[in-house]
């Protein structure tokens, strides 16, 4: 469970994220939606500790990620938005880094990168530098690693982007079965359609504010539209 | 100017020099480094000044003073097309950014015209700095006329192309076989190792003779046989026609050289056009594609590690597999120790040991010591320690990892490849030096020491100025503050300790005592420093 409880954020004079509180239950699938420039990745940096908050405090399964940061890391997976990170890496050698940092043992960890890595279709690249992977390759690389470390928390950022309609189709599989687990799956994406179908619940956000948190029927309920969730966003984010 | 070409000027002046200038810490590196230029300038140029004066007072009888211009010439067409090689072939080929033009609609020359701004800035100023001082020089001995002064200026400007574009054919041409290697970051780093060689090469032939009066006696001598000038155009035939230019200058006649060199110049540049169309594309296409090989499955099982032990695993594997990484901290580490012992003892190592033999235990610890300093001082590595993450930098924070963990891994991987240059430099002075074991060892020791207090000396620099926003590796190694900051604390506090040693003459064990207590010290200070300072760092960017 993820707990975002009055965060503020603000870059100079400009407020990114305006004293938001969220609560990502367990046993969900939750997206995150907003116009670019909303603040959605700001609070997602917020979250996983690449950025500091202002006010306010951030826990994930009960850990602070302020001042209890290893603990709360150690809780969750994250899948960046731009996957170029360790390009000179190659994808074998990024997966036992990030088996060792999250303490996967070996034989637990050979069997995920197997099972991942073929099943996104990889695995034949593994030997390669990352720098030469395309986007979705990467996406799908960064995807496996936070598998092998399969934490209760996923975040994830824009995770479809680049993907392949197979490897899109099966990270929604993933996605729905985590969720069903129990586990907590955070993620934040501009295909609405994709959230429609998956989604327990969503959070809107526009200028730094929260507009709506709640599941789709509520939202259709509180809006009063029987329209789909690309007009209701529409609707709601028209002047941003 | 053609309308694409003066397009890709402008957008690689704003991405390599935009923000050049914004940032005071960068004005002050450029400042600093324009003095260091104008020093090593002005050491250079009083030492070429002085074979000058010798060579003009013994050449002037017989009237052969001309030698002298057309050993110039060949001189600055050997150093400007050495460096070309490097310059080019990181420009050209293994900077990040080479396939993010490739999709345009402009020529490969435009492009390259473009691409060439940076180094060649580079290679007027080293042409600035072995061509003027001597042109501007031999011009005032020889009491000669403006005209003389305004051809030697018009070929400051053209005779650098010649060496550049002949430089840029040969890189060209070689690289579309490199591409067709299995293995392309090897190729680029062997192609680099190449350079670095040629500069020892270029080095010891520099080393030959360092006498003022020896060389300008060689010469002399060379002349009299009608050998020198003759050797000059036999290897480089345009440097008899910038000779005869600068020789003829008063009359009508150099007009006609003039017209020659300028020639020239244009058909090197034609070369550049044809080489540029006719193979940069091969050479530049696919560069950075996988390998083609199917992972085999080999190395999917491994031992768990520990946290430390799997990030300095990951900061070799980067150093080794980024080729401006690996020839800046590893191939050039291995190189400085050779290049040193060239420079101190070319050819005659029988005076090295002799000079080592009249010093006393004492002197002979400072001397170690000293060594030790400036061969490790000399590796760039721990002042990329955090740098050279860049955008990768990011996943630091999201990762459990604590900076204790990051520093002591950072530390540990920069101190293990600096042991390489400390190896090198031991095997060589070993026979070289005639050390006994004692000696021997306690050179290792301090080695050791050095190499812990200098790779916390670059890591505290990287922090104080670091630059995690470069576009390609290269960045890392030009105009940064943080190379200076380095080498002012590492100089400063090693002076001290040296000066210290020297002053009180102690014997060696009692210099050893005080050495060891006093890089402890140090050490402990540094390390708070940096503790320091990544507390008070914003943790995206680490600037304070």
């Amino acid at each position: 469970m993820i707990q975002i409880d009055h965060v503020h954020k603000q870059y100079g004079n400009k407020i990114a994220v305006n004293d938001i509180s969220l609560t990502v239950p367990s046993g969900k699938i939750f997206a995150f939606l907003g116009p670019n420039g909303a603040g959605k990745s700001t609070t997602i940096k917020m979250v996983t500790g690449i950025l500091p908050v202002d006010t306010g405090s951030i826990t994930i399964n009960g850990k602070d990620i302020a001042s209890d940061t290893i603990a709360a890391k150690q809780e969750f997976g994250y899948v960046p938005d731009s996957p170029d990170l360790f390009l000179r890496l190659n994808g074998l050698d990024y997966l036992h880094f990030i088996g060792d940092i999250y303490g996967i043992d070996r034989d637990v960890r050979t069997e995920r990168i197997e099972q991942y890595a073929k099943m996104f279709s990889i695995y034949e690249a593994l030997g390669d530098q990352i720098k030469t992977y395309s986007h979705g390759m990467r996406q799908k690389l960064f995807i496996t690693g936070m598998l092998v470390q399969q934490p209760s928390v996923w975040i994830l950022d824009e995770p479809m982007t680049g993907l392949d309609p197979k490897s899109s189709y099966q990270l929604k599989e993933l996605m729905r079965q985590h969720a069903a687990n129990g586990n907590t799956v955070f993620f934040s994406s501009h295909v609405l359609e994709v959230v429609e179908q998956l989604c327990d619940e969503v959070a809107i956000i526009r200028k730094g504010e929260l507009l709506f948190q709640g599941t789709l029927p509520k939202m259709r309920e509180r809006f009063q539209s029987d329209e789909s969730l690309e007009h209701i966003f529409l609707e709601l984010t028209q002047d941003a | 100017m053609h309308k694409p070409i003066s397009a890709l000027i402008r957008i690689q002046l704003k991405m390599q020099y935009a923000n050049v200038f914004k940032k005071p810490s960068v004005v002050i590196g450029l400042i600093a480094g324009l003095f260091a230029l104008l020093f090593l300038g002005l050491i250079f140029g009083g030492f070429m000044l002085q074979v000058i004066e010798a060579m003009y007072t013994l050449l002037e009888p017989s009237g052969n003073t001309n030698i002298i211009l057309g050993t110039l010439f060949l001189m600055h067409f050997l150093i400007v097309f050495i460096f070309s090689l490097a310059l080019i072939m990181n420009t050209f080929y293994f900077t990040e950014d080479i396939t993010s033009f490739l999709h345009f609609p402009v020529q490969s020359f435009q492009l390259l015209v473009a691409k060439s701004l940076n180094p060649l800035l580079y290679v007027y100023l080293i042409s600035a700095a072995a061509y003027l001082p001597v042109s501007i020089y031999y011009g005032l001995l020889s009491g000669a006329g403006a005209m003389y002064f305004l051809y030697a200026l018009l070929l400051f400007l053209l005779i650098p192309l010649i060496p550049y574009s002949l430089a840029a054919v040969i890189v060209m041409f070689a690289m579309q076989f490199i591409n067709k290697g299995k293995n392309k970051d090897r190729s680029k780093v062997i192609g680099g190792i190449v350079g670095f060689l040629l500069l020892i090469l270029l080095n010891v032939v520099l080393r030959m003779q360092q006498d003022p009066e020896k060389i300008a006696q060689l010469l002399a001598s060379s002349s009299e046989k009608g050998g020198l000038l003759q050797v000059a155009t036999l290897y480089y035939p345009p440097a008899a026609l910038m000779t005869n230019l600068l020789t003829f200058s008063a009359s009508w006649q150099a007009l006609l050289y003039f017209v020659a060199v300028l020639l020239t110049a244009f058909l090197a540049t034609l070369l550049f056009y044809v080489a540029a169309q006719k193979f940069y594309l091969k050479g530049a296409l696919g560069l950075n594609t996988g390998s083609g090989k199917i992972f085999s499955g080999k190395g999917v099982s491994q031992k768990q590690r520990s946290i430390i032990h799997a990030y300095r695993t990951k900061e070799i594997q980067t150093i080794f597999r980024t080729p401006t990484f690996f020839l800046q901290c590893v191939a050039g580490a291995l190189v400085m120790p050779a290049l040193l012992v060239v420079i101190f003892f070319m050819g005659d190592f029988s005076t090295a040991a002799d000079l080592v033999k009249d010093i006393d235990g004492s002197m002979l610890f400072v001397v170690i010591l000293a060594t030790n300093i400036f061969s490790i001082g000399l590796n760039p590595i721990s002042i990329v320690s955090f740098s050279k993450d860049g955008q990768s930098w990011e996943a630091h924070l999201f990762l459990p990892l604590r900076m204790r963990q990051i520093v002591l891994a950072k530390l540990q991987a920069a101190f293990l490849i600096n042991l390489l240059p400390i190896i090198v430099l031991f095997l060589v002075a070993i026979p070289v030096l005639q050390m006994n074991v004692g000696e021997a060892l306690l050179w290792l020791f301090l080695a050791l020491l050095v190499n812990a207090a200098v790779t916390i000396v670059g890591m505290l620099s990287d922090l104080l100025y670091p630059k995690l926003g470069w576009t390609e590796e290269t960045e890392l190694f030009q105009n940064r503050l943080a190379s200076l900051i380095a080498l002012v604390i590492s100089a400063g506090s090693m002076s001290f300790l040296i000066a210290f040693l020297f002053a009180l003459k102690l014997q060696m064990l009692a210099s050893l005592i005080v050495t060891v207590l006093y890089m402890c010290g140090l050490i402990a200070l540094l390390l708070y420093i940096i503790s320091r300072l990544l507390k008070s760092a914003d943790r995206t960017t680490l600037t304070r």
